[in-house]
């Protein structure tokens, strides 16, 4: 867990704070997305975390432990830090680079070799083609996915990534986003994130806290942000689809309406017998997916076929049932404050 | 001209010369490292930088003085001999060393000391593993200007009885022998080359491979 207490950081000749008052928490396991227009503070937070800046006032703690009293070396060698201008060093090479912390905690040859190619693995380069290769020699995205590998390699509890993926193309961070996610499944790192860009943010975080100015102005959930901005700024910065954001976080499994509980009336051409029969009975005639869709693909499918509603499948099986209805009704609720 | 003054002054009187001036440019080279790399790295840290651009000013028009007045500066307090001479010699070629070590290590890219810091190296560590690599060729660079510089500047260290390669051009000065001039400036011509190649060959062991 981390724990911010009303945080302020004022630079000296500088004229309004960088961060100002700024309190949150980030449970164990969370990925805490910060989001805000350029200069509004988020590096200058990462850095009082990893303490590269000591705060100006207010109180940080890592486990209970204000890190005020810890060594900020040792500090340092448990919180990943991914560098917003990617910070490789130039004279040694990619294995060198992502090796350095592991070497530092005397890791045997053997287990940081095996480690580096599992990191490699993981963000997508070949270990053969990049291993003895100097930063200058990569490209600007591979450089910035070499500085993700670094920050994981000693496996720290703890993750600060400075806009990790802004380099790389959409596809590649699409990829990385993904298999991020997916390693953080079981990694279960406490993880803050900082980017610009809101879709990343809303993908990523099971928080989201936007900035202004070096203030904390919403923190919330992604769901929760996205239906009720607290302010014109963060409105803003969700952008003007943001119910269709919102869409695309929820599962139609969350939403649809379980098989055995739909009527005779909303379950409509939907026979007892075709349903049981899969789905390619259903795809004569009606529509159909997955459960673990977000809710914009039935929103898709229903829009280009003309229908109301669309059979949900699990396996081959019709499980439930989602209508136009049920999603309008959800997204009114949640703005209207309601939860799941 | 006679060619055998010229040969005279080449080979019979230049040999032991010219082990003085090496060992004068040696020594004063040795002693201006060991004192201007330390400085060089002290004032870029980051609580003596406001000191080192003041040292730096200092030092800068400390080389606009000449430098036959810096060798004779000490002849009242030390007289002559090679002392003195060497102590001259090592303040003249403090300088370009001061400088370049400082211009190498402020030139290491600021991201890159702070993601070394970020990751948990120590101050010690980032110094050694991350600032010094990147920074020895410039380092390096300026040894060598000093290098040249101060074996030209020796000659001068003749004057106050310190010996070396500038005997023997002072002796053709004195005689009207233009061939002791042109021997003496031709060894000295080559002491600046071997120093030249001397220090490449080590910035090839001390420069990482990939920054050369
Ligand atoms: N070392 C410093 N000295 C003085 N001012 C600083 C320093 N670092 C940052 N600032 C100022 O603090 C404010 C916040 O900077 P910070 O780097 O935290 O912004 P940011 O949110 O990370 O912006 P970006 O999205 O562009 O990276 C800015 O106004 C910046 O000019
Ligand atoms: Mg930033």
């Amino acid at each position: 867990m981390i724990k911010l207490e009303r945080l302020s950081k004022i630079f000296p000749e500088a004229e309004r704070p960088a961060v100002e008052e700024l309190s949150l928490e980030v449970d164990q396991g969370d990925i805490c997305v910060f989001v805000g227009p350029s200069g509004c503070g988020k590096t200058t937070v990462l850095k009082m975390i990893n303490r590269l800046i000591e705060p100006t006032a207010g109180n940080i703690f890592i486990e209970e432990e204000n890190i005020a009293g810890t060594d900020p070396v040792l500090l340092r060698r448990k919180i990943g830090y991914v560098i917003q201008q990617i910070g490789l060093f130039p004279h040694r090479t990619v294995f060198e680079n992502i090796a350095l912390v592991p070497r530092l905690l005397h890791w045997s040859h053997q287990a940081i070799e095996e480690r580096v190619q599992v990191l490699l693995n993981l963000i997508g380069l070949d270990p053969q083609e990049v291993y003895y290769k100097y930063p200058g020699q990569l490209s600007g995205g591979e450089m910035q996915r070499i500085g993700v590998a670094r920050a994981l390699a000693a496996d720290p509890p703890i993750m600060l990534m400075d806009e990790p993926f802004g380099a790389v193309d959409p596809i590649i961070r699409h990829h990385l986003q993904e298999e991020f996610l997916r390693i953080q499944q079981e990694m279960k790192k406490t993880i803050i994130f900082v980017t610009h860009d809101i879709n990343e943010a809303v993908k990523m975080g099971d928080r989201i806290a936007i900035m202004n100015q070096g203030r904390l102005v919403q923190y919330g959930e992604p769901a929760d942000i996205l239906a009720r901005p607290g302010s014109r700024f963060v409105a803003e910065i969700l952008g003007d689809d943001r119910t269709m954001k919102l869409l695309e976080l929820v599962r139609v499994e969350t939403l649809m309406t379980p098989l055995d509980k739909c009527s005779e009336k909303q379950s409509g051409g939907f026979q007892d017998a075709e349903l049981q029969a899969g789905r390619e009975s259903v795809q004569n005639g009606y529509s159909w997916l997955e459960t673990q869709k977000p809710l914009k693909a039935a929103l898709e499918i229903m829009m280009r076929n003309n229908l109301d509603q669309v059979a949900v499948c699990r396996e081959d099986n019709v499980v439930g049932i989602l209508g136009w209805k049920d999603i309008t009704s959800y997204i009114s609720n949640l703005e209207r404050g309601g939860r799941l | 001209m006679s060619l055998e003054r010229l040969l005279e002054a080449l080979l019979v009187r230049s040999g032991p010369h010219a082990l003085e001036h090496l060992r004068l440019v040696s020594l004063a080279l040795g002693c201006a490292l060991a004192i201007a790399f330390p400085l060089g790295v002290l004032f870029t840290r980051e609580r003596f930088r406001s000191l080192g651009l003041k040292a730096m000013a200092l030092l800068n028009t400390g080389q606009a003085i000449p430098p036959l007045a810096v060798i004779a500066i000490f002849l009242p307090f030390w007289g002559l001999g090679f002392r003195p001479a060497v102590t001259a010699l090592v303040l003249y070629s403090l300088l370009p060393i001061a400088r370049n070590t400082m211009a190498g290590l402020g030139g290491v890219p600021s991201e890159v000391k702070e993601a070394a810091r970020g990751m948990g190296l120590n101050g010690w560590d980032v110094f050694w593993q991350v600032e010094l690599p990147l920074s020895v060729p410039v380092i390096m660079s300026g040894v060598k200007t000093s290098a040249v510089l101060t074996v030209g500047t020796a000659t001068l260290a003749a004057l106050v009885g310190g010996g070396g390669m500038g005997r023997v051009i002072f002796a053709g000065i004195d005689m009207f022998w233009p061939e002791f001039i042109i021997a003496g400036t031709m060894v000295i011509g080559v002491i600046a080359i071997v120093f030249d190649r001397l220090l490449s060959l080590l910035e090839i062991f001390l420069v990482p491979s990939h920054l050369r």
